[in-house]
């Protein structure tokens, strides 16, 4: 004799979905920084070593057509780079509160390169150089 | 007369596509978002005062081109780490004990001039910078 089988009817619970999804929006809210510097087009220098390095108040990029940018302002001179280190950090306390990242393109030459990190010192700035892992070049 | 009932209107807010929404907003978020936290390393460069005086001392590593020198000494990159942390200059209290005089000659690309600052600060180094000078 067949016994037919009964047919069980399985359906997805959906119903906490939405709360899920919530949960996951605010966690990307709260633990991600969107990108300023997307319109800054560069290619960091490579070094071994490197360590983490920690949020910091100002950025300043060079690009690879050797413009300075002050997070995501493009400045018209190195002058501007210590009057504007000196003016966002001033109210700022300890070493991490005067750390300026400093990401510049690999290929910008050091007449270029060498004024702006001397003007991030003078205006009081930590320099952090952001790079990426890589060998020792010889 | 007969009343007439008015039937009552049901006011709920339409749910059903709060999550079509939501998944589309995780969906922004991560696409426009960076997770990756930068890499490099921390120095303070001192003002010029500090390094001329620091400059009669403290080892001073000059490059130019390809060419890399530590007190005079030619070697290559990986030597220069070695001697560099033979220096044990981690374990010098002062900044000023552990200055590294970092000499420039000719046109010098950022790779190059960020891979020795990257090996004076591996050495726990502190790089103070002197202008252009003869090797």
């Amino acid at each position: 004799m067949k016994h037919r089988r009964k047919k069980n009817n399985f359906s997805v619970p959906i119903a906490s979905l939405g709360d899920i999804a919530f949960l996951l929006i605010i966690f990307f809210m709260v633990c991600s920084k969107f990108s300023q510097d997307v319109a800054i087009k560069l290619k960091p220098p490579t070094a071994p070593g490197l360590r983490e390095l920690s949020a910091a108040a100002v950025t300043i990029s060079i690009d690879e057509h050797d413009h300075i940018w002050i997070q995501d302002k493009e400045i018209p001179d190195v002058e501007a780079v210590e009057w504007g280190v000196r003016g966002m950090i001033k109210t700022k306390q300890g070493a991490k509160g005067r750390t300026v990242i400093f990401r510049c393109h690999n290929a910008v030459g050091k007449e270029v390169f060498e004024p702006v990190l001397e003007a991030i010192a003078k205006g009081g700035g930590l320099i952090a150089a952001m790079g990426e892992d890589g060998n020792r070049e010889e | 007369m007969i009343k007439r009932k008015r039937q009552k209107s049901v006011s709920d807010i339409p749910v059903s596509s709060f999550s079509d929404i939501a998944f589309l907003l995780i969906i922004f978020f991560i696409l426009t978002t960076t997770m990756t936290k930068e890499k490099g390393f921390t120095t303070d460069f001192p003002s010029g005062q500090v390094s001329m005086r620091a400059a009669q001392k403290n080892p001073t590593v000059a490059i130019s081109g390809s060419d890399i020198r530590l007190n005079d000494h030619p070697l290559s990159h990986e030597q220069l780490f070695q001697k560099l942390l033979a220096l044990k200059l981690g374990e010098k209290q002062k900044e000023q004990d552990r200055l590294v005089i970092l000499e420039t000659q000719g046109s010098l690309s950022y790779q190059r001039y960020y891979g020795i600052m990257a090996t004076i600060a591996q050495a726990s180094g502190v790089v103070a910078v002197v202008k252009e000078s003869k090797m």
